[in-house]
């Protein structure tokens, strides 16, 4: 865009018409401000993507070590359960002690019964059969 | 023209510099990142964490098995309290036997 003397004004060409000149002196145009701000936002965009690949495999390790973290409570309760119930069972199987005694000297009470019992119904077999013999004659 | 080819050839500069400079910020981050050699430890950690997967799926099984059992005893346990009740009725009837 040439001025009114002639000559073509360097600075001129490289600014936009609707400008003024005061102001195309001072600040750049409004567009090329916003088209540096937009390719600075993208080449912070790129680098934050560049960087994206160790941050996701910080989250996966996180999550993965959150799921262990609470899989490891829950085995950490149960135990905790079973150790307490075991101990309870424990003291009452000490207090069932006597009783088991108890019923060992019964079970040996009922096997000497038992002998008794075979014998007793050996001689009264043998008894029968003397008697038998005895009615025969 | 000459002013115009001028400017041309400058922004065709420009363009290749700014190109070159983000490019340049591309391998420099991918060169922190590789020498930095986190994707590998992280990858083995990774890795670490699902081979023990499989004994943490076992230690866990086997304490659910633990809990059922541990139920049972109990059942058991509250079964023969019930029966060493009668212990005494069947002494008593022992003994009359016996005499």
């Amino acid at each position: 865009m040439a001025d009114q003397g002639g000559e073509v004004d360097t600075n001129q060409i490289l600014e936009r018409p609707p400008q003024k000149q005061s102001d195309a002196k001072n600040e750049p145009a409004s567009d090329i401000v916003d088209l540096c701000s937009e390719a600075f936002k993208k080449t912070a965009e790129y680098i934050m993507e560049e960087l994206s690949g160790t941050v996701e495999d910080y989250k996966l390790l996180e999550t993965m070590n959150k799921v262990t973290v609470s899989k490891y409570a829950e085995m950490k309760g149960s135990a905790h359960d079973i150790g307490c119930a075991l101990q309870e069972l424990n003291e009452k199987y000490t207090n069932l002690q006597p009783f088991l005694e108890q019923i060992d000297s019964i079970e040996e009470s009922v096997n000497t019964l038992e002998k008794a019992a075979y014998r007793l119904d050996a001689y009264s077999k043998r008894l029968e059969a003397k008697f038998k013999s005895l009615e025969k004659r | 023209m000459y002013s115009s080819s001028w400017n041309q050839e400058t922004k065709l500069k420009l363009n290749d510099k700014v190109s070159a400079s983000v490019n340049d910020m591309g391998s420099l981050i991918r060169h922190v990142v590789r020498s930095s050699k986190s994707p590998e430890m992280l990858g083995q950690a990774a890795r670490n964490f699902c081979s023990q997967e499989h004994y943490i799926q076992n230690s866990s099984e086997t304490l659910m098995k633990m809990g059922l059992i541990k139920a049972q005893f109990e059942f058991q346990q509250s079964a023969i309290e019930r029966s060493v009740s009668s212990l005494e009725e069947i002494q008593d009837q022992l003994k009359t036997i016996q005499r």
